[in-house]
Formats: structure tokens, sequence, C-alpha cells
């Protein structure tokens, strides 16, 4: 534990002296990386960036948004045209939400190619991968929230396909519409998914999957790994 | 001195300062100084520290500001002007005695209009003047009612006691009834606005 005096301001001197932050200062911030890093590695940032952009624009949509067959389109139509730029908290969420998942994809791609997933980056793929599906069942519940002619048949088509699946296809569809058809209930059940379920499942395993990479270090790029050993990071 | 990453690569060669002290971070070993305006060299790190928390410091102000005032809008609206609610023909309004009169106020209520079933306490002495209070009792907002044995408006919640001008009598409430905005126009009578009470004459 320091004992040293605080020299520098006092409010970073008094938290220092408490935490001892500066070790994950450095993790964070002063971590190494491998030669022939560029842009193509800053992908997964992205994908934060724009995760955390669709939380606090999410947030404040849900101040103003209703999620009953009877309220939501008109709730949408009042946030877009009458909250004080809530046609930009709207159109921030919507352009976020579709970069997030291209940004995941392209990431994902970019892990794939750099064979980054091998060991002892498995574990951090494979959640990768559960990242993926729960930001497209986030995309799939939040496009219905409008209860537009579009978001409705989007879903009707949506829970269809998951109907395809051979066995549980018809128990998955109406697992997720709530019933035989699309109706109040699935609203209110993907609203819940979409806000409450999802986003927590999101978060945490960013968690878990940031602080492996972190930890482990960012791969080296392919073609300079030649006399790795196994032990090394 | 270059470092070796544990897989092979190495890394670009800034002399890596003693751990352990935050201060030290800031001023790295060598010829570069960060400097200030003063002319002195500024070393790339805090150069690109400053640029880096400048900009994303205009970038987080220009965010914040829609964010800002989607979040606070309903509390900083401008009062517009009245809007008049016909209640009663004036002729059917008792003259001498306090009368509950209820009606029904169509309101904007977000993306919806609402329809509230309002009422007042109208009084007249000559079917001309009105005195129109707001039937929530200044203390908590119960529902005041009056009585004619004692002449005066009585609170069910906690002993508030009015007299017919308003003021209070006894108990909790701290200021006098509040009056609302009204006027005749055509035979009928229209009310506006709740305007709070500020004095409580006794």
């Amino acid at each position: 534990m320091s004992t040293r005096r605080s020299t520098q301001k006092t409010q970073e001197g008094w938290l220092e002296e408490r935490l001892e932050l500066e070790p994950v200062r450095a993790a964070l911030l002063d971590r190494k990386v491998p030669r022939g890093v560029g842009w193509l590695h800053t992908l997964g940032s992205a994908t934060l960036v724009a995760f955390i952009t669709l939380v606090v624009t999410g947030i404040m949509l849900t101040m103003n948004y209703s999620p009953s067959p009877d309220h939501a389109y008109d709730s949408v139509v009042f946030i877009s045209n009458e909250v004080p730029y809530g046609w930009l908290i709207r159109g921030m969420h919507h352009w976020a939400a579709s970069v997030m998942v291209v940004l995941a994809v392209i990431h994902g791609l970019r892990v794939l190619f750099m064979g980054a997933y091998k060991y002892p980056r498995e574990l951090t793929w494979i959640v990768g991968v559960l990242l993926l599906l729960l930001v497209l069942s986030s995309a799939f519940t939040g496009y219905l929230l409008p209860w537009d002619q579009k978001a409705y048949w989007a879903t009707v088509v949506g829970t269809n396909i998951a109907g395809q699946a051979p066995v549980v296809g018809d128990f998955l569809r109406d697992l997720l519409r709530g019933g035989d058809n699309l109706g109040t209930v699935t609203l209110t059940r993907f609203f819940s998914l979409h806000v409450a379920v999802v986003p927590v499942l999101i978060a945490t395993l960013i968690g878990i999957h940031l602080f492996m990479v972190v930890r482990q270090g960012i791969a080296a790029s392919p073609g300079r790994r030649g006399r790795r050993t196994p032990a090394s990071r | 001195m270059s470092l070796k990453h544990p897989s092979g690569a190495t890394s670009v060669s800034l002399r890596e300062p003693p751990t352990g002290r935050s201060s030290d971070l800031r001023r790295p070993e060598g010829r570069q100084r960060p400097g200030g305006p003063g002319g002195e060299e500024v070393s790339r790190r805090s150069f690109l520290k400053s640029s880096i928390l400048t900009v994303g410091g205009v970038i987080s102000a220009v965010l914040l500001y829609p964010a800002a005032r989607y979040f606070l809008h309903p509390a900083l609206r401008r009062r517009g002007d009245t809007t008049w609610t016909q209640v009663a023909p004036v002729s059917e309004i008792p003259v001498g005695t306090p009368t509950f009169i209820t009606y029904e106020e169509r309101v904007k209520d977000g993306w919806t209009v609402v329809t509230l079933s309002k009422g007042a306490w109208v009084l007249t002495s000559d079917g001309q003047d009105f005195r129109v209070y707001d039937p929530h009792c200044t203390h908590l907002g119960c529902p005041y009612y009056w009585n004619p044995d004692r002449g005066l408006f009585l609170c069910p919640c906690h002993d508030g006691v009015f007299d017919i001008q308003g003021n209070v009598v006894s108990g909790p409430p701290p200021r006098a009834l509040d009056t609302m905005e009204h006027m005749v126009e055509g035979g009928n009578l229209f009310l506006g606005r709740t305007i709070a009470s500020n004095v409580n004459e006794t």
C-alpha cells in the first residue's frame, strides 16, 4: 500500500491513495500491442461505441415510448415530431443499430481471417459469437416497436422463418409471438426483451469479452507468429 | 530501448518510465518534456492526450445539448396563453352560496387528448362578479367542501378550515384558497388556469 504523500493535484492523489488505480490505468491504456495492428483492430471498440450510443438513446426513447398497440405508433410520432430533438435521438438510435450490426460482423470476420480466435483466445471467440447473436436479437425485437406496417409484417415473416425449424419450429414461433398471431402480448414481450433482457446480457458479455482481450493482449497479425511459444501471449 | 513483446514482435521504442508513480508517466525521461505555451517542446504523448481530450470534450458537448433539451423539456416549458373552458351558463349559478360546479376539460397529454373531469367552487353575490376557487386544499391537495351550517370550507384530510373569502381559519393549510382565472362571455362562465394565492390574510 502506498504511503507516499500525494504530490500532484489534490483530487488525483486522494483517489489514488485509496484505490491504487495506477495498475488499472496502465493495464487499460498502456497496453502493448503487436506490430502490424491497424484500423481493422479498431472495429471492436467501434462496436462498443455504437452499443453505448444505443443504450443512451434507447433509455431516452423509453421515456416517451408506450409499448401498447393503442399507443406505440402515436408515441413514436410524438417523439419524432414534438419532443425537442426527438427526431435526433430516434434517428441516432436507428442508425447506430445498423452500424452496430455491420461493425460486429466485420469485426468477427476480421478475427476469423486473422486467426485470432485460436489458442489461447477460444473463449473470447465463443463469447463474441454469443454477442453477435444477442445483437441480432436486439435488432429484431427493436424493429417491431414502432408497430407500423413495416414492423408488423417484418415480424410476421421473421417469426415464420423461426417456424421453419424442424421439430421445434412451431413451438419457437408461438413462443416468440406470445400466441398464434402477432398481438399485444407480442409487442410487450419484444419490448421487455429489447429493453430489459438483451442489453443486460450484452453488457455482461462485453465485460467478459473485454476482460479477456485486455488480459491476453491483442493477437499478433498472421505471419508474425512464427516463433511464438504456446505459453506466450 | 525497445521492448520485446512475448509474441516475439517488438514494439515502438518509447522509453518506458518506471512503474508506480503516475507522475512519472506524465514526464517521460529523455530530451523531450511535455510543454506548455512557454515554447518548450511538447511530447507526442501529451499533445495527443490534450487533442483527444479537447476534441472529445467538444463532441460530448455537442451531443449533450440536444440530449439535455430532450430530457429536460417538461420542466422548461413556458406557459402559453390561457385556454378557456366553458363551464356553465351564468343564469344557472346560485347566488349567495358557494356552489361546486363540475365540468369537462379536454387537455393535450403527450400524443393523446384526454378528457378530465374537473370541478370548482363558484360563488357570486350578484350574478355578475364571481369568485372561483380551485377545489384542492392548499395544504396537500385534498378536495374540500362547503359546510353551510358553519359557513366555512372544511377539508376532511387534516382539518384545514377556510372562510368564505378563502382565508385560512385554522389547520395546516399554509395559504389561502387558490383562485381560478374566469370570465363571462355570452352569458356563460368560462374558467382558465389556477392562480396560486400567496398572501394569507387573517
